[in-house]
């Protein structure tokens, strides 16, 4: 999966909605810069996940982290309209995943796992380690590093659907580096805009 | 997502090594060369420390876009861009 271009589009629309409500000195007066900051950030990764739409998980998560707090709420519905934001919100096909108590759901099976498995295992005899199972520590360990970075990575069970995560996740973070840079450039010199969608 | 796993099937080799080759053409070419000899876990590590560039990336946009705002005003031409973007 590329960044289509309705992709960024959609990004570049909600991105400049989210400047507009956020950003301007004109709409918001009383704001501090980091206030502003914090705008700009939330409402450049609400357009990801929004555009991005409901069928990946990382997605989902975002709109679920950000969702977490009132003020991003209330920032994400003005970005996208009561319509949409319902429709980001309510829970994707099929209909067992729901977007909020779903990843609950997973957080809390995946946790208990994790106890029981805790439980169960026996302390590693210490002995001498072979560079293959050093190897596997540096990979189980990177892995939970990866977990962390990527959003909704926590509730993934397996390490391929989080790698297919990564993937998207990826893919299409770099094009919303590359929409802000574009909008940061054009803004800054309005007359050498010139962007290909 | 095209391949969505059932709870009890086995992930192969042969699939994990395939992910393992897409995550690494991800990466920009300066990123793969410092990798010298790919393995799964220096290709994690690299793919960790892409994504970390990445986010800072856009703290750093994100600062960059929230000062141009603050010295843009009403009839500023930038201004006038976003409303007409906007239309």
């Amino acid at each position: 999966m590329q960044p289509t271009a309705s992709f960024k589009l959609a990004f570049l629309r909600h991105m400049l909605a989210g400047i507009r409500l956020a950003g301007g000195v004109s709409s918001a007066p009383g704001m501090s810069v980091l206030e502003r900051k914090w705008a700009i950030k939330s409402a450049a990764d609400i357009a990801m996940a929004f555009a991005r739409g409901s069928r990946t998980g990382w997605s989902r998560a975002l709109v679920a982290d950000l969702s977490g707090q009132e003020r991003n709420r209330a920032l994400a519905r003005s970005i996208l309209g009561r319509e949409q934001f319902e429709r980001l919100s309510r829970p994707a096909h099929p209909p067992e995943c729901s977007l909020l108590s779903g990843s609950k759901k997973i957080l809390r099976r995946s946790s208990c796992r994790v106890r029981s498995r805790i439980r169960k295992r026996p302390p590693a005899p210490r002995r001498a380690t072979s560079a293959s199972l050093l190897a596997k520590r540096m990979v189980r360990k990177r892995t939970q590093v990866l977990r962390r970075l990527v959003p909704g990575g926590k509730a993934l069970e397996d390490d391929a659907s989080l790698l297919e995560e990564t993937l998207d996740y990826v893919v299409f973070l770099r094009a919303q580096v590359d929409l802000m840079q574009h909008l940061t450039n054009a803004l800054l010199e309005p007359s050498k805009c010139r962007y290909q969608y | 997502m095209s391949s969505r796993r059932s709870g009890g099937s086995r992930i192969t080799e042969e699939e994990i090594n395939e992910l393992i080759g897409k995550l690494q053409s991800l990466l920009p070419e300066s990123r793969r060369r410092s990798m010298g000899r790919a393995s799964a876990s220096k290709l994690l590590k690299e793919m960790c420390n892409y994504i970390k560039s990445l986010h800072r990336e856009v703290d750093d946009l994100s600062d960059r876009l929230s000062a141009l705002m603050s010295t843009m005003d009403r009839d500023s031409p930038q201004a006038e861009i976003i409303r007409n973007l906007l239309r």
